[in-house]
Protein backbone atom coordinates (compact mmCIF):
# COMPACT_ATOMS: atom_id res chain seq x y z
CA UNK A 1 0.00 0.00 0.00
CA UNK A 2 0.64 3.76 -0.42
CA UNK A 3 2.20 4.23 3.19
CA UNK A 4 4.23 1.43 2.95
CA UNK A 5 5.90 2.94 -0.32
CA UNK A 6 6.98 6.20 1.51
CA UNK A 7 10.20 6.88 3.54
CA UNK A 8 9.09 7.24 7.38
CA UNK A 9 8.42 10.38 8.70
CA UNK A 10 7.93 11.82 4.70
CA UNK A 11 3.96 12.45 4.57
CA UNK A 12 2.22 14.40 2.04
CA UNK A 13 1.69 17.67 3.74
CA UNK A 14 -0.06 21.10 2.77
CA UNK A 15 1.06 24.33 4.01
CA UNK A 16 0.19 27.67 4.15
CA UNK A 17 1.45 31.34 5.07
CA UNK A 18 1.15 32.22 8.35
CA UNK A 19 0.64 35.77 7.77
CA UNK A 20 -2.46 36.67 5.75
CA UNK A 21 -2.94 39.39 2.59
CA UNK A 22 -3.83 42.65 3.54
CA UNK A 23 -7.42 42.63 4.00
CA UNK A 24 -10.11 43.98 1.61
CA UNK A 25 -10.91 47.00 3.89
CA UNK A 26 -7.26 48.10 3.82
CA UNK A 27 -7.13 47.44 0.41
CA UNK A 28 -9.98 50.12 -0.14
CA UNK A 29 -8.69 52.56 2.37
CA UNK A 30 -5.58 52.99 0.73
CA UNK A 31 -8.00 52.70 -2.99
CA UNK A 32 -9.53 56.19 -1.29
CA UNK A 33 -6.43 57.37 -0.20
CA UNK A 34 -4.35 57.57 -3.30
CA UNK A 35 -7.60 58.67 -5.31
CA UNK A 36 -7.72 61.67 -2.83
CA UNK A 37 -4.16 62.35 -3.51
CA UNK A 38 -4.60 61.80 -6.80
CA UNK A 39 -7.16 64.41 -6.94
CA UNK A 40 -5.11 67.03 -4.86
CA UNK A 41 -2.14 66.92 -7.25
CA UNK A 42 -4.26 67.46 -10.12
CA UNK A 43 -5.57 70.71 -8.24
CA UNK A 44 -2.33 72.12 -7.57
CA UNK B 1 20.24 16.02 -29.69
CA UNK B 2 21.34 15.98 -25.70
CA UNK B 3 20.08 14.00 -22.72
CA UNK B 4 20.57 16.24 -19.92
CA UNK B 5 19.87 15.46 -16.15
CA UNK B 6 18.38 18.17 -13.96
CA UNK B 7 21.77 18.57 -12.60
CA UNK B 8 22.71 20.03 -16.15
CA UNK B 9 22.79 23.52 -16.10
CA UNK B 10 21.61 24.02 -12.31
CA UNK B 11 18.26 22.82 -14.07
CA UNK B 12 15.74 23.13 -11.14
CA UNK B 13 16.61 26.52 -10.82
CA UNK B 14 15.43 27.32 -14.43
CA UNK B 15 12.78 25.51 -14.04
CA UNK B 16 11.76 27.53 -10.88
CA UNK B 17 13.01 30.93 -11.79
CA UNK B 18 10.23 30.60 -14.56
CA UNK B 19 7.52 28.89 -13.04
CA UNK B 20 7.79 31.40 -9.94
CA UNK B 21 7.66 34.54 -11.90
CA UNK B 22 4.88 32.89 -14.25
CA UNK B 23 2.64 31.84 -10.91
CA UNK B 24 2.93 35.52 -9.74
CA UNK B 25 1.87 37.01 -12.79
CA UNK B 26 -0.81 34.48 -12.19
CA UNK B 27 -2.17 35.18 -8.44
CA UNK B 28 -2.35 38.69 -9.68
CA UNK B 29 -4.67 37.99 -12.62
CA UNK B 30 -6.85 35.64 -10.76
CA UNK B 31 -7.70 38.21 -8.09
CA UNK B 32 -8.33 40.45 -10.49
CA UNK B 33 -10.36 38.43 -12.39
CA UNK B 34 -12.60 36.81 -9.37
CA UNK B 35 -12.47 39.85 -7.95
CA UNK B 36 -11.26 39.34 -4.53
CA UNK B 37 -9.57 43.18 -4.30
CA UNK B 38 -11.10 46.19 -6.27
CA UNK B 39 -10.07 46.68 -9.81
CA UNK B 40 -8.81 50.12 -9.43
CA UNK B 41 -6.01 48.77 -7.71
CA UNK B 42 -4.99 46.70 -10.57
CA UNK B 43 -3.48 48.38 -13.93
CA UNK B 44 -2.57 46.37 -17.14
CA UNK B 45 0.58 45.09 -17.62
CA UNK B 46 2.06 42.87 -20.21
CA UNK B 47 3.45 39.90 -19.55
CA UNK B 48 4.70 36.85 -22.59
CA UNK B 49 2.69 39.54 -24.87
CA UNK B 50 -0.49 39.05 -23.74
CA UNK B 51 -2.31 42.23 -21.29
CA UNK B 52 -2.80 41.19 -17.69
CA UNK B 53 -4.06 43.19 -14.56
CA UNK B 54 -0.84 43.30 -12.02
CA UNK B 55 -1.97 45.00 -8.55
CA UNK B 56 0.05 48.31 -7.65
CA UNK B 57 -1.13 47.99 -3.63
CA UNK B 58 2.74 48.06 -2.60
CA UNK B 59 1.32 45.47 0.82
CA UNK B 60 -0.31 42.94 -1.60
CA UNK B 61 2.43 42.69 -3.99
CA UNK B 62 5.06 41.87 -1.14
CA UNK B 63 2.64 39.26 0.09
CA UNK B 64 2.38 37.79 -3.13
CA UNK B 65 6.78 38.09 -3.88
CA UNK B 66 7.24 37.00 0.06
CA UNK B 67 5.05 33.71 -1.08
CA UNK B 68 6.32 33.02 -4.03
CA UNK B 69 9.75 33.63 -2.77
CA UNK B 70 9.25 30.34 0.09
CA UNK B 71 7.37 28.17 -2.36
CA UNK B 72 10.47 28.45 -4.95
CA UNK B 73 12.89 26.21 -2.89
CA UNK B 74 10.52 23.43 -3.25
CA UNK B 75 9.95 23.86 -7.37
CA UNK B 76 13.80 23.97 -7.96
CA UNK B 77 13.73 20.43 -5.69
CA UNK B 78 10.75 18.90 -7.82
CA UNK B 79 9.19 18.74 -4.54
CA UNK B 80 5.92 20.81 -5.22
CA UNK B 81 3.18 18.88 -6.33
CA UNK B 82 0.94 21.42 -6.25
CA UNK B 83 0.33 25.07 -6.13
CA UNK B 84 -3.38 26.31 -5.27
CA UNK B 85 -4.32 29.77 -4.81
CA UNK B 86 -7.36 29.50 -2.51
CA UNK B 87 -10.38 31.84 -2.43
CA UNK B 88 -12.05 31.63 0.99
CA UNK B 89 -15.31 33.61 2.11
CA UNK B 90 -15.72 35.39 5.03
CA UNK B 91 -15.46 32.41 7.39
CA UNK B 92 -12.58 31.25 6.14
CA UNK B 93 -13.92 28.08 4.06
CA UNK B 94 -12.75 28.37 0.61
CA UNK B 95 -14.89 28.69 -2.05
CA UNK B 96 -12.57 28.18 -4.74
CA UNK B 97 -9.14 26.49 -5.50
CA UNK B 98 -7.22 27.37 -8.96
CA UNK B 99 -4.91 24.21 -8.43
CA UNK B 100 -1.19 24.43 -10.39
CA UNK B 101 -0.24 20.71 -10.51
CA UNK B 102 3.44 20.75 -11.00
CA UNK B 103 5.71 17.80 -12.05
CA UNK B 104 9.28 17.90 -14.22
CA UNK B 105 10.52 15.31 -16.20
CA UNK B 106 13.75 13.76 -14.76
CA UNK B 107 15.40 13.30 -17.91
CA UNK B 108 15.30 15.78 -21.25
CA UNK B 109 15.84 15.01 -24.22
CA UNK B 110 16.78 18.32 -26.07
CA UNK B 111 19.50 20.32 -27.19
CA UNK B 112 20.52 23.32 -24.82
CA UNK B 113 19.34 25.64 -27.35
CA UNK B 114 16.17 24.52 -27.34
CA UNK B 115 15.32 24.33 -23.91
CA UNK B 116 13.21 27.14 -23.04
CA UNK B 117 11.83 27.17 -26.60
CA UNK B 118 7.87 27.21 -26.56
CA UNK B 119 7.68 27.00 -22.44
CA UNK B 120 6.49 30.92 -22.91
CA UNK B 121 4.51 30.44 -25.37
CA UNK B 122 2.28 27.47 -23.70
CA UNK B 123 2.40 29.81 -20.57
CA UNK B 124 0.88 32.66 -22.41
CA UNK B 125 -2.22 30.18 -22.97
CA UNK B 126 -2.70 29.48 -19.52
CA UNK B 127 -2.84 33.74 -18.59
CA UNK B 128 -5.50 33.59 -21.60
CA UNK B 129 -7.56 31.14 -20.06
CA UNK B 130 -7.33 32.40 -16.69
CA UNK B 131 -8.44 35.69 -17.99
CA UNK B 132 -11.63 34.26 -19.51
CA UNK B 133 -12.31 31.93 -16.65
CA UNK B 134 -15.36 33.83 -14.71
CA UNK B 135 -17.24 32.91 -17.93
CA UNK B 136 -17.13 29.38 -16.46
CA UNK B 137 -17.82 29.66 -12.55
CA UNK B 138 -20.34 30.94 -10.56
CA UNK B 139 -19.98 34.51 -8.61
CA UNK B 140 -18.11 34.21 -5.54
CA UNK B 141 -19.81 36.02 -2.16
CA UNK B 142 -18.62 39.42 -1.39
CA UNK B 143 -15.90 40.12 0.91
CA UNK B 144 -13.50 36.68 0.21
CA UNK B 145 -9.35 36.86 1.16
CA UNK B 146 -7.30 34.34 -0.33
CA UNK B 147 -4.43 32.38 0.63
CA UNK B 148 -1.54 29.62 -1.37
CA UNK B 149 -1.36 26.14 -0.36
CA UNK B 150 1.46 23.77 -1.18
CA UNK B 151 1.09 20.41 -1.37
CA UNK B 152 4.46 18.53 -0.56
CA UNK B 153 5.93 15.92 1.70
CA UNK B 154 7.52 16.43 5.05
CA UNK B 155 11.00 16.25 4.21
CA UNK B 156 11.15 18.28 1.62
CA UNK B 157 9.87 21.54 4.22
CA UNK B 158 13.76 21.56 5.51
CA UNK B 159 14.41 23.11 2.07
CA UNK B 160 11.92 26.14 3.11
CA UNK B 161 13.12 26.83 5.91
CA UNK B 162 16.13 28.95 5.39
CA UNK B 163 14.15 30.95 3.33
CA UNK B 164 10.86 31.21 5.38
CA UNK B 165 13.65 32.86 8.52
CA UNK B 166 15.50 35.28 6.04
CA UNK B 167 11.79 36.66 5.07
CA UNK B 168 10.42 36.45 8.60
CA UNK B 169 7.44 34.71 6.35
CA UNK B 170 6.64 31.32 8.22
CA UNK B 171 4.42 29.07 7.25
CA UNK B 172 1.77 26.72 8.39
CA UNK B 173 0.66 23.15 8.48
CA UNK B 174 -3.07 23.83 6.86
CA UNK B 175 -6.26 23.05 8.99
CA UNK B 176 -8.83 21.09 7.92
CA UNK B 177 -10.80 23.87 7.09
CA UNK B 178 -9.06 25.47 5.10
CA UNK B 179 -8.45 22.30 2.89
CA UNK B 180 -12.11 20.43 2.77
CA UNK B 181 -14.28 21.51 0.06
CA UNK B 182 -17.51 19.72 -0.40
CA UNK B 183 -18.65 18.56 -3.16
CA UNK B 184 -16.16 20.75 -5.56
CA UNK B 185 -17.16 21.13 -8.91
CA UNK B 186 -13.58 20.43 -10.99
CA UNK B 187 -13.33 22.81 -14.18
CA UNK B 188 -10.66 21.50 -16.08
CA UNK B 189 -8.46 25.01 -17.21
CA UNK B 190 -5.22 24.50 -19.21
CA UNK B 191 -2.40 21.42 -19.79
CA UNK B 192 0.93 22.03 -20.73
CA UNK B 193 3.45 19.93 -21.57
CA UNK B 194 7.21 20.70 -22.72
CA UNK B 195 10.68 19.63 -22.41
CA UNK B 196 10.81 20.98 -18.82
CA UNK B 197 7.72 21.05 -16.63
CA UNK B 198 4.47 19.89 -17.36
CA UNK B 199 1.68 21.36 -15.44
CA UNK B 200 -2.23 21.26 -15.11
CA UNK B 201 -4.41 24.14 -13.90
CA UNK B 202 -7.98 23.11 -13.19
CA UNK B 203 -10.52 25.27 -10.46
CA UNK B 204 -12.55 23.57 -7.57
CA UNK B 205 -15.45 24.97 -7.28
CA UNK B 206 -17.36 24.78 -3.93
CA UNK B 207 -21.12 23.83 -4.91
CA UNK B 208 -23.12 26.14 -2.77
CA UNK B 209 -21.06 29.88 -2.83
CA UNK B 210 -23.64 31.62 -0.25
Amino acid sequence: NSQQSEPAGDQKMVLMPCRTPPSLDAVCLWLQARKQYQCLQRGR
Amino acid sequence: MTTLTRQDLNFGQVVADLLCEFLEVAVHLILFVREVYPSGIFTKRQKYNVPVQMSCHPELNQYIQDTLHCVKPLIEKNDAEKVAVVIMDKEQHPVERFVFEISQPPLLSVSSDTLLTHVEQLLRAFLLKISVCDAVLNSNPPGCSFTVLVHTREAATRNMEKVQVIKDFPWIVADEQEVHMPEPRLVPLKTMTSDIVKMQLYVEERAQKT
